[in-house]
């Protein structure tokens, strides 16, 4: 019954991933990718990942996506005028990614099965408080790093994004 | 909020042996190469962000399912890394199109790419 | 660990200098601070300890590959100053940057989880980027943060995927349960599929061909002083992590891959060393240097084990000191002549002969001949390839060191004939570019001397 609903967003998942690389518009690429967010969201509830799905709504569909349509309109580029590659290139990306895909495809297949789960079935992992636990007691040392990392994108994005006048 | 509780119940597709941990590795593979496609397919850089963004959501799709499989909450931690660091990466990323668009407004990247002679 | 705490406070405190109006001692403060960090560095040598529930291992690996990081660091920010006051950027602001750089490299070569190796190599890789864009006036430089951080955001994506299927076959992020799964035999393919992708990403990064094409044009874009930073620090962090997630982790992968790593070595030292034969720019011609240079640094991590580990770091301190020197004199000339073409090295030896000498002397060990460190570095690296069963590929280094030889010696006989268009009086040399020329200078000739000091530290 479940596996019904995994097959329903998967194939809205896929359908609007491909819209993001389909249409010529930026701004119709933006909002297939949303969609594609949303239908991977409901798929975090599948999971029973209810917490993962909130916040992949709201950083990547709420924050991220917004922080993408905002460029695209403060440059003016809601405009269909992206000069497409030249056939050869396009043949050349198509079987680039078609190879690796297959590759993938491939290697799962041969090696269907052939995992083992590590630890008994447990469906409260994906709660806030187990989550919030694993995060602050084993993986506090990634999470304090990560404030580096956000200080040198901050720091990084005005240094670049400022305008001199000299 | 009633649905959410109501999902929490029920184990996921993995535990009520519906589907096989395999099906999410297809999935996650097809998002993954759709996303590949778009970097090597679109000139507009902003496209080609998005595309960047569609790769890595198709392995946070991965960690959690793994995660659910193994039963792991690590692997849903490991998901907010990713998604820091994406956002992170938007952030520079942008902030370079708004630098690169003050001195040539044009948002191809085959025109910035006349190093190469 | 104390080293990456002085790291970070050392980068909230140059961007304080612009807040406090201390802005003019910054370069002071940092030069203090990193010696600092250098010896908090070497006291952790021995005492291998592991932090946070085993998110990081200091051991001497980390200890050694951190010492020359910072090392690397100090001669970028001591040759800092004067490129400053020629090109304007945020001065403060880029200290803080080359610190965020430093700090990931770090924790590149001591993460003990992969989750700490993600966030390592991120924090490196932004930090770069904005880096690389730093000239925002000169579109060279804007292509460079450009094309840098498309190609990197795409290989990051690579290596999480990487990093998603080892986690599916070994069901824990831990290096040492993964390590555990990949002993005990019958491994899932996944496993493969996962170190195949991590390698194409980590292969990206150490600009090994085919996944080439952006180190020369990014370097040649990018502010000198950072092409200094990224063919230094960079190179030694992205290969101190490969080393370390390969020879801790994923070695049984190893054998099956051993295509794999042949073809890549071998394109790598084939594409290195025929492009910069083709260039006139010395700084294009330092990046493909830089190409051919991890070709012998791959046939390091081939073997993956402790000896290959020291004959790595070896060859990565002889090549990084090489490089500043050569770096140094280029900074100089382009303060003069305002650009860094190659044919300004012409005649050089007649006005200034010491700084001629100390090209030569980096030269020479970047080519690999006898009295200096790059000889002993490419020894060690060969013998540990040829134990590893890998001679074949010590054949094709070998007439790639072979070919290396007629563009550096093109260089060094450019410096010797007189040449018209050269300077009339020697080149003014600022007091701190003397002690970093004369420091690598000495260290090239010493530790091409007396090998034994660095060749068993691991």
């Amino acid at each position: 019954m479940l596996a019904i609903f995994f097959y329903i967003f998967a194939t809205i998942s896929v359908l609007s991933a491909l819209s993001v690389v389909l249409f010529r518009n930026p701004v119709y690429s933006a909002l297939g990718l949303v969609t594609t967010f949303f239908a991977i969201a409901a798929q975090y509830i599948l999971l029973n990942a209810q917490f993962v799905a909130a916040v992949q709504v709201m950083v990547y569909a709420g924050a991220i996506m917004v922080l993408f349509l905002f460029v695209i309109m403060l440059l003016n580029l809601n405009v269909n005028n992206e000069p497409s590659r030249p056939a050869l290139l396009q043949g050349i990306s198509v079987a680039t990614s078609g190879g690796m895909l297959f590759l993938v495809l491939l290697a799962a297949a041969r090696s269907a099965g052939s995992l083992s789960p590590a630890r008994a079935a447990d469906n409260s992992i994906g709660l806030i408080q187990t989550l919030g636990q694993t995060l602050f007691n084993q993986y506090l040392m990634p999470f304090e790093v990560s404030s580096l990392l956000f200080l040198s994108a901050m720091v990084g994005a005005v240094m670049l994004g400022k305008k001199e006048y000299k | 909020m009633l649905l959410l509780q109501t999902v929490q119940a029920l184990p996921s597709p993995l535990h009520n042996g519906e589907l096989s941990i395999d099906a999410y590795i297809y999935l996650s593979a097809i998002l993954f190469c759709i996303g590949l496609l778009g970097v090597l397919l679109r000139r507009n850089v902003i496209v080609l962000f998005m595309c960047i963004e569609l790769m890595l959501n198709a392995v946070n799709l991965l960690l959690v399912a793994l995660s659910n499989y193994h039963s792991d909450p690590a692997g849903q931690v490991f998901v907010f890394f990713v998604m820091l660091v994406a956002a992170a990466e938007a952030t520079i990323g942008l902030s370079i199109v708004v630098m690169l668009y003050r001195n040539i407004p044009n948002t191809d990247v085959d025109i910035w790419n006349r190093l190469r002679n | 660990m104390k080293a990456l705490i002085s790291l970070s406070a050392l980068a909230i405190l140059s961007l304080a200098g612009e807040i406090f109006g201390f802005k003019r001692q910054t370069n002071v403060l940092l030069i203090i601070g990193l010696l600092v960090t250098l010896v908090l560095n070497f006291m952790d040598w021995n005492t291998n300890i592991s932090y946070f529930s085993n998110m990081m291992q200091y051991d001497n690996f980390s200890v050694a590959f951190t010492g020359a990081i910072l090392l690397c660091g100090l001669a970028v920010v001591l040759l800092s100053p004067h490129f400053f006051k020629v090109v304007e950027t945020s001065e403060s602001e880029s200290y803080a940057q080359l610190l965020f750089l430093m700090a990931g490299g770090l924790l590149m070569v001591s993460f003990s989880n992969l989750s700490m190796f993600f966030i390592g190599i991120e924090l490196l890789s932004i930090a770069s980027y904005i880096l690389a864009g730093t000239d925002k006036r000169n579109l060279y430089s804007n292509e460079a943060a450009l094309k840098y951080f498309l190609m990197g955001a795409f290989w990051s994506s690579f290596l999480l995927m990487g990093i998603a299927l080892v986690y599916a076959a070994a069901g824990s992020f831990d290096l040492a349960t993964i390590a555990a799964y990949s002993t005990k035999g019958n491994l899932s393919g996944y496993f493969y599929l996962g170190t195949f992708f991590i390698t194409l990403a980590l292969a990206f990064k150490v600009s090994a061909a085919p996944f080439h094409f952006w180190a020369p044009d990014v370097y040649d874009g990018s502010p000198t002083i950072v092409t200094l930073s990224m063919s230094t620090i960079v190179k030694i962090a992205a290969f101190g992590a490969a080393a370390r997630l390969f020879s801790y982790a994923l070695y049984p992968a190893m054998p099956s891959m051993s295509k794999i790593w042949w073809i890549l070595t071998a394109l790598t030292l084939l594409v290195g060393s025929l492009g910069a034969l083709q260039q006139t720019s010395f700084k294009r011609l330092l990046a493909y240097s830089g190409v051919a240079n991890a070709g012998y640094l791959l046939l390091g991590l081939i073997a993956a084990n402790n000896n290959a580990n020291n004959a790595l770091l070896f060859y990565l301190i002889a090549y990084s000191v090489a490089t500043i020197s050569a770096f140094a004199v280029l900074l100089l000339l382009s303060y003069k002549y305002d650009d860094e073409n190659g044919e300004h090295f012409k005649g050089l030896a007649t006005t200034s002969p010491w700084l001629a000498a100390a090209v030569t002397v980096s030269m020479l060990s970047l080519a690999g001949i006898p009295p200096t460190a790059g000889f002993f570095g490419k020894y060690y690296l060969f013998t540990q390839a040829i134990a590893a069963g890998h001679t074949s590929l010590v054949v094709v280094a070998i007439l790639s060191s072979i070919v290396s030889i007629v563009y550096y010696f093109r260089i060094i006989i450019n410096m010797y004939i007189p040449d018209e268009n050269s300077l009339p009086t020697a080149l003014e040399l600022p007091f701190v570019y003397k002690i970093v020329l004369i420091i690598t200078t000495i260290t090239s000739l010493a530790l091409g001397i007396y090998p034994s000091v660095l060749a068993n530290i691991l």
